[in-house]
């Protein structure tokens, strides 16, 4: 395991050369001309990038351009009309054992007659035994910020707190991976802050993989080691962008980097022109 | 902090009170009503509410508990249990292969528009006259709601859970105990009552025509010798059954479904 | 609307919340395979019961053959005395319903609206409700014999809390967002009446009607058995203590798709009227 050269320890650590680490390391996730059709409508024509173990990736793309389509391809949840999912270097045919998904739709996805705790230890019952579950819950409540909450049912609390205890459960699962579809689109704009903060600070400490689909380029260039820019529908990678920007992160400090403004404006243009693409078709 | 809340809690318990009274006085006031108009009454039709009453502890607090109540009772919980279990049993299997689904609805359909006592001479004809008889009635009477909204709770899973429970891989069996039974809890729960009520019915009428005890046979056998006192007695007492297993009903589904009472205040709306 | 959802009805026909699956009702093969597949499992039950009959698997002389009862019922509808049979059933308890809409509705809004007169009635309706309709057949046989007003009241009786209650829970309805809306936009007695308190009401009475006419049903054919009524219910048990088995399945038959059709009618109505109402938009067909 190179883990080490694409994802470092040391907080303290800046400006990752994400180019050149990604060359080394070790791949863990491959979509290699992935295409999904529904009946004679084209969604995704072929999509092809890599993730490697330790990568925050984010996917964006203008609506309409599949993402979630492209997660589900990724996650087992659908089966791709053409091109395959390569896991650890296994095919993808049903969701694999090593990932996890944090559902956009944290209302829905949350089972309303458990309470947070029951929720989390639910996809724990084939992977881990008993005794170990309470130590594990406990700590991933405890890093989400839900501390102590365990017994409170999903609508017992605000919307944020719930998408807190998706994430809960998609960490005590402990997976290699983590998908994250669209997860903050339906909180608002203050808890959005806290939450991206969160997933960054998680994914340090639990050492996770997590690419995280969004419509929203300031989320994506703020987030992510590497940003995968989709075109517009048919889908393709329009462009691979590495994210030089200094760990930690921090919602002030980071969005004031000239660097930041950069990609946010190489992102944004891209999009805009996948749109006008797209309205031409 | 005390005071405000012990005064709180005193208005409060004025406020109950009033709400006690404002439903009790129209109850009270038909039964004294009751007790008044008949008090007199030489009437074979309508006898004193206070014989009706003399007459009901005779026959149903005495020998006539052991003989006519608890055989009715017993058999309405067989029956009643064996439907609920038959028919979220089937229904589970049913809702979750369309396929099935397709092909069992005109069959179920029919049954279950089939007026249930008219399965009366049939149950006679296979089962003779006793226990089995009125249990089977039951069964085959009352299991359609249960069967129909089960049907219908399970395919209304939100597609959303269904890639969740993929996603973390369940296994089948905890997919059923911990998904898709609670969430087609609230549907089938109301296929459950209308299931009581059609029990309920159910043991009455076959009780009246496939039975030599048990409360339906009591009831109709005073009727037809003219046993006034005994009728009334025996309509009270079936009133008062169903309003109990009613009510008993409701508790368990208060309990059961208790965080969908909760998901409800808190959402305001079934949504 | 989506309130109604948990409400405490009788299930089958409450008014349903909108299915959030949008793509789930093309799931298996389609309307067409859907009929093929359902006629298919009827003609297979069919079938085998008329195989299991001619077997001798049943217990001798309590099922014939399905050919004899179908050919019985076929019969049946060439014979003036059956259709006689049905109307005494159908026409009391549509009597009975139209009895019970006049009587509910008044009380209803009554009720839903004013709020001592609710809590008074609150224990008296709690009691009556769960009461076994059929627990009075004996009382109303004494007092009337088998006559049709002895029927009449004991539909009225039993089958009148399912429409009650429904309305109750529609009127207390109004009294939400759409009364302020009305208010606001001032739209005065008969705008608000026709075009917020009817329909919102409409969905609540259509689905209240359909289960009281499905028990108005039931109560008419037991009455017709157990007390001798003249009707349906009353043919089959004079055919089975006849041992004319199969005119009995054949009636028994009729009996199950006359309820058929009343639910067919009900959703025929539905449709039109409430087009607008999730449980109409969503209709799916279980």
């Amino acid at each position: 395991m190179k883990m080490t050269e694409t994802y470092p320890q040391d907080k303290a650590r800046t400006a990752p050369e994400a180019g050149a680490a990604v060359v080394n390391a070790e791949v863990l996730l491959q979509l290699q001309e992935l295409q999904k059709n529904y009946g004679h409508v084209q969604i995704l024509a072929g999509v092809d990038f890599e993730i490697c173990r330790g990568e925050f990736v984010c996917v964006v793309g203008p609506s309409g351009s599949g993402k979630t389509t492209l997660l589900k391809c990724m996650a087992g949840l659908l089966e791709p009309s053409g091109g395959q999912t390569v896991f650890e270097g296994q095919q993808v045919t049903e969701p694999p054992a090593k990932l996890a998904v944090v559902f956009q739709d944290y209302s829905r996805s949350l089972l309303p007659w458990m309470t947070v705790w029951q929720n989390v230890e639910l996809p724990m019952k084939n992977k881990f035994a008993k005794a170990e579950r309470p130590a594990r819950i406990e700590s991933v409540l405890e890093a989400v910020g839900l501390g102590g909450k365990g017994s409170l049912y999903p609508w017992q609390m605000s919307g944020g707190m719930q998408q807190r205890a998706a994430i809960a459960r998609g960490l005590a699962y402990q997976p290699d991976v983590l998908l994250m579809d669209e997860p903050f689109a339906a909180v608002d704009a203050q808890t959005r802050i806290e939450l991206e903060d969160l997933v960054l600070r998680v994914r340090q400490e639990f050492d996770m993989t997590v690419v995280f689909v969004t419509h929203d380029i300031d989320e994506a260039v703020y987030l992510a080691d590497r940003v995968v820019v989709l075109s517009g529908a048919p889908t393709t990678v329009s462009r691979n962008i590495a994210v030089d920007l200094p760990q930690p992160r921090n919602q002030r400090d980071t969005k004031l980097l000239p660097e930041y403004a950069r990609l946010r404006a190489e992102v944004f243009e891209l999009i805009q022109s996948a749109k006008s693409h797209a309205t031409i078709r | 902090m005390s005071t405000p809340g012990t005064t709180r809690r005193s208005t409060e318990r004025g406020a109950g009170t009033r709400l006690f009274l404002l439903r009790a006085w129209l109850p009270a006031g038909l039964l004294a009503a009751w007790w008044l108009a008949s008090a007199a009454s030489t009437s074979l039709y309508f006898p004193p509410l206070q014989t009706i009453l003399e007459t009901l502890r005779q026959d149903w607090l005495g020998p006539g508990f052991a003989e006519h109540l608890l055989p009715s009772i017993g058999k309405f919980l067989a029956g009643f249990l064996i439907a609920s279990l038959a028919g979220i049993g089937l229904g589970l299997i049913i809702g979750m292969y369309p396929a099935l689904r397709a092909a069992a609805e005109p069959i179920i359909q029919f049954l279950r528009s089939l007026p249930p006592p008219v399965l009366l001479p049939l149950g006679l004809l296979l089962f003779g006259i006793g226990p089995s008889m009125n249990i089977a009635i039951i069964v085959f009477g009352a299991v359609w709601p249960t069967l129909l909204n089960t049907i219908d709770g399970v395919r209304s899973l939100d597609p959303q859970l269904t890639e969740m429970t993929r996603s973390y891989r369940l296994t089948r069996a905890q997919k059923i105990r911990y998904v898709i039974l609670p969430n087609a809890g609230p549907q089938i729960f109301a296929g459950l009552r209308t299931t009581l009520q059609m029990s309920i019915i159910l043991i009455v009428v076959s009780e009246m025509v496939a039975s030599t005890n048990g409360i339906g046979y009591y009831v109709l056998n005073s009727q037809q010798t003219f046993a006034v006192p005994q009728t009334w007695a025996g309509t009270l007492v079936l009133g008062l059954l169903g309003y109990l297993a009613n009510l008993i009903f409701i508790r368990l589904e208060r309990y059961v479904l208790r965080w969908q009472a909760g998901l409800l205040a808190t959402t305001g709306s079934g949504a | 609307m989506t309130t109604t959802q948990f409400r405490e009805l009788p299930a089958p026909t409450r008014p349903r919340a909108p299915r959030r699956s949008a793509g789930r009702t093309s799931f298996a093969a389609g309307s067409l395979g859907k009929g093929v597949l359902g006629a298919g499992t009827v003609l297979a039950v069919l079938a085998a019961w008329e195989v299991l009959a001619r077997a001798g698997a049943f217990p001798p002389g309590s099922i014939p053959p399905a050919s004899a009862v179908l050919a019985e019922f076929v019969r049946q509808l060439g014979v003036p005395l059956f259709w006689a049979a049905v109307w005494n059933t159908v026409s009391v308890a549509l009597l009975g319903l139209l009895l019970i809409a006049v009587i509910a509705a008044p009380l209803a809004l009554l009720i839903g609206l004013v709020r001592p007169v609710q809590e008074s009635t609150w224990f008296l309706m709690e009691f009556l409700k769960p009461i076994p309709p059929v627990a009075l057949i004996p009382l109303g046989l004494l007092l009337w014999g088998p006559s049709p007003g002895m029927k009449l009241f004991l539909i009225v009786m039993g089958a009148i809390w399912p429409l009650l209650t429904q309305l109750i829970y529609g009127i207390k309805e109004i009294n939400g967002v759409g009364a302020d809306m009305a208010r606001s936009y001032r739209l005065g007695w008969w705008l608000t009446t026709s075009r917020l308190v009817f329909p919102s009401v409409l969905p609540f009475a259509l689905t209240g009607l359909r289960i009281s006419a499905s028990i108005a049903i039931v109560i008419a054919v037991v009455t017709e058995m157990i007390g001798g009524a003249a009707g349906l219910g009353q043919n089959i048990v004079v055919a089975q203590s006849a041992g004319a088995l199969a005119e009995m399945y054949a009636l028994v038959i009729a009996a199950g798709l006359l309820g058929l059709l009343i639910n067919a009618a009900f959703r025929a109505v539905q449709k039109p009227l409430l087009f607008w109402h999730p449980s109409v938009r969503q209709e799916g067909n279980l």
